[in-house]
């Protein structure tokens, strides 16, 4: 998994340091939603001032609330415009308030990412539609779509994989053979 | 498993334009693994299956009554079949396939073992995997009792009594 440094330094601008800027770079793009266990892990260190300053800092900075649930552990939603926008993601429904369910399933996608950075993971709908049309030459109707529609009368616009699960292109296969790995997080 | 097969369904079309496909399926316990896997492979037999319904037998025999202009024939769930069996069968090999089939050059028989070899995505697998998934934040601690019992002659009636002596009393 590539993390373009623009996006980083974009990050790092808000007072992060490298380490909290690729983690949150990820956690936006993936999943909005993460836990102080999931840094610990992706930075590979025990529980202390670490993560403890990054909670802290998140927070403050007002880019992320927390929620307390049953085993006192804390549950971090990433919602500030700003930081969205600065790694161009402003259009993602994660900023949004989610129901318990919802959290759980992206808290599984992205505890799967943190395990397997290894893969290239498509990030944004844009990449998976120039994908499946340009690269395969799928038409786009026969794609999973969701209908919205807008404030204005008859107004509508088709988001395409909505349901947001991680999805990568196994470069060990020819692009022909269109190997794809989908994932399906489950509670 | 609703949500699952809901799921598979919705992304059925884009499937069948795939070559192969390695489907992963991560839980944070293994307790429907085995359901996961009877689903999956039960939807592309279902798909594969030319005889069976909504399959691809049914496809050309249903476009071949509309090719044939007998529209009387035909319900408006036909109609609907034939548009999602275009996405679905639309290949070209198929295609040759459904022509081959009404010039009579071909027998059904003959057709539905050559449609084996067309079948998409040719190679498909399921790939469980098992994360923690902060899963235990969301349940209760085994050791915390979820009502505290109280005996009936233990239990406190509300006086209507606020005053900071009450409070500090009952402490």
């Amino acid at each position: 998994m590539k993390i373009l440094p623009i996006h980083t330094e974009a990050l790092r601008g808000f007072g992060y340091t490298e380490e909290e800027a690729r983690f949150l770079y990820l956690v936006a793009t993936h999943s909005g939603y993460c836990t102080c266990q999931q840094f610990l892990q992706f930075v590979g260190t025990k529980p202390g001032k670490r993560s403890v300053d990054f909670a802290r800092k998140m927070v403050e900075k007002k880019h992320a609330s927390s929620k307390e649930y049953l085993r006192h552990g804390r549950v971090f939603h990433l919602f500030s415009r700003n930081l969205y926008e600065a790694i161009g993601r402003e259009n993602v429904r994660f900023r949004r308030v989610h129901s318990t369910e919802y959290i759980r399933t992206r808290l599984i996608a992205l505890d799967f990412i943190l395990r397997n950075q290894h893969f290239t993971y498509f990030e944004s709908e844009e990449q998976k539609l120039s994908f499946f049309c340009d690269q395969l030459g799928i038409d786009k109707k026969i794609l999973p779509y969701k209908r919205y529609s807008g404030a204005i009368k008859n107004n509508f616009s088709d988001r395409y994989f909505v349901d947001k699960f991680p999805m990568y292109y196994n470069p060990a296969a020819s692009l022909s053979c269109g190997d794809l790995q989908l994932h399906r997080p489950r509670i | 498993m609703d949500s699952f097969r809901t799921h598979l369904d919705a992304y059925l079309n884009l499937f069948t334009n795939l070559q192969s496909l390695n489907f992963r399926y991560i839980a944070t316990r293994d307790t429907n693994f085995e359901r996961a896997k009877k689903v999956f492979h039960g939807t592309f037999q279902r798909l594969w299956n030319p005889d069976g319904p909504s399959g691809l037998l049914q496809y050309f025999r249903t476009r071949r009554t509309w090719d044939e202009k007998h529209y009387g024939k035909l319900s408006n769930d036909d109609i609907a079949f034939i548009n999602e069996g275009k996405e679905r069968f639309g290949s070209q090999e198929l295609e040759k396939l459904y022509r081959r089939w009404c010039a009579g050059e071909i027998t059904e028989n003959t057709m539905r073992s050559d449609s084996l070899k067309f079948r998409t995505p040719s190679e498909v697998s399921i790939i469980f995997s098992t994360v923690n998934g902060q899963a235990a934040l969301f349940e209760r601690h085994p050791h915390c009792a979820v009502n505290m019992p109280v005996k009936s002659s233990e239990e406190t009636f509300f006086t209507g009594d606020f005053t900071p002596d009450f409070s500090s009393g009952s402490r």
